[in-house]
């Protein structure tokens, strides 16, 4: 995973114009979140990525960086391993 | 004898509640978005005086009125829902009286949600297959809108009241082939509860414990009076993607089959959105994977009898195909048989 494919997965799923999300977008300021897009968002981590984060785990993150590097963690060989 | 699955009859209340209806009270929501979201373009809401037991009323009227059976063929009833006419008694037994059913009847509610349809064809095919029962009625009658909040677009959107009326009957069996309901695969994880719950009502928190008049909220905003559906949406995505491709698996394992020997693909209908990621994720081929909701939303446990319905007037069935029927939430609570379409 890297930050132009994560960003450019959330401009999908947000359907937001090109550039209007950042590594330091507040995650639930986003144009567009809500219940349904939150239920996406889970979604698309899972098709994208192929990692289930909890939904607690999301609304701790507060920027979309933090989101990456929890995804990121998921991904890691340790946690791959384990 | 085995069990079969003879007929289907489901009844849906007529008051409709659409997408353009539900933008008028969430105005910063759009009828395409609910739509393109949900898969739901209309749900139908009981009447403040039809219950449940009404619903399966007009759905087991229906049964017999296509000539699939008549009352007195009828030798157990069992009825699957989670909102009962009362505490006590059974609702299964004011519908042995108001259906005319013999005195000589067995009856029993269950409560179960959008796994109810598996459990009870589980406990039909028990109860024919050992003798105790000739033709038993699988009745699934729900009415959730009762329990909902209307300014909860997050339940609003997805539930609609519907009753459906299944009668599963014994036939001499032929054992070159497979049995027409089973095998069956069912799990539980109790610690899902308190993502889909009415917390309100029960004897853990009687309403009368509450003071009346207007609503009663807790510490995490939850409505506690009225008794009020809370569904945690992102939580149970969660679990279905956790439990649900294990599911497809296990039914397969127990069968001794590939996706090569189903025709047809029914799920519980929870929302299309989430369906179609679950249908992607385990790989099931589209042609395949059958859903019918767009004119019921997410009725609970009538889910499958009304898709199974919906497949057959479609022409999607015929005499032998084999169908995966899988049903999972509340509770969490699920389940996965192979039907074999006998009609």
């Amino acid at each position: 995973m890297n930050a132009p494919q994560f960003l450019a997965a959330l401009h999908e799923l947000f359907d937001v114009s090109a550039g209007s999300i950042h590594k330091d977008s507040v995650l639930q300021d986003i144009e567009g979140w809500s219940s349904m897009t939150f239920i996406g968002l889970i979604a698309m981590l899972d098709e994208e990525f192929g990692v289930r984060i909890p939904p607690g785990t999301i609304l701790r993150c507060h920027t979309v960086e933090d989101l990456m590097d929890e995804v990121a963690a998921e991904l890691s060989p340790n946690k791959m391993a384990a | 004898m085995q069990a079969i699955l003879k007929a289907i009859e489901y009844y849906l209340p007529p008051q409709v509640l659409n997408n353009p209806q539900l933008c008028e009270i969430a105005p910063n929501w759009s009828p395409q978005k609910i739509q393109s979201k949900t898969g739901i373009e209309e749900r139908r809401i009981s009447e403040e005086e039809e219950l449940s037991s009404d619903l399966a009323v007009k759905a087991v009227t229906k049964l017999f009125e296509s000539g699939a059976c008549k009352p007195e063929d009828i030798d157990y009833l069992m009825l699957c829902t989670q909102s009962p006419d009362y505490f006590l008694p059974t609702t299964a037994c004011l519908l042995q009286n108001r259906l005319g059913l013999r005195t000589s009847c067995g009856a029993l509610d269950f409560n179960l949600g959008c796994s109810g349809f598996i459990y009870g064809l589980g406990m039909a095919k028990g109860l024919i297959e050992t003798g105790q029962a000739t033709n038993v009625l699988v009745v699934t009658a729900e009415t959730y809108t009762k329990f909902i909040t209307p300014t909860d677009m997050s339940v609003r959107t997805l539930f609609g009241d519907a009753s459906a009326a299944t009668l599963i009957t014994a036939q001499d069996s032929h054992s070159e082939q497979a049995p027409a309901i089973g095998p069956f695969v069912y799990g539980t994880d109790g610690r899902g509860a308190k993502n889909l719950i009415v917390q309100t009502g029960g004897m853990r928190k009687p309403v009368a414990g509450f003071a009346s008049g207007g609503g009663v909220e807790d510490a995490d905003e939850h409505v506690l009076v009225p008794p009020t559906l809370y569904m945690n949406g992102p939580e149970i995505f969660l679990f279905t993607l956790d439990a649900v491709p294990d599911l497809v698996a296990g039914i397969c394992s127990r069968a001794g089959i590939t996706f090569d020997d189903v025709d047809l693909f029914l799920f519980h209908q929870a929302n299309e959105y989430m369906l179609r990621h679950l249908r992607d994720k385990i790989e099931i081929p589209p042609e395949r994977f059958y859903v019918s909701m767009s004119h019921c939303g997410n009725t609970v446990s009538s889910t499958i009898p009304i898709a199974l319905k919906e497949a057959y007037k479609a022409g999607r069935l015929k005499i032998g195909d084999r169908v995966m029927l899988v049903g999972f939430g509340v509770g969490y609570s699920w389940g996965a048989t192979m039907l074999r379409w006998a009609v």
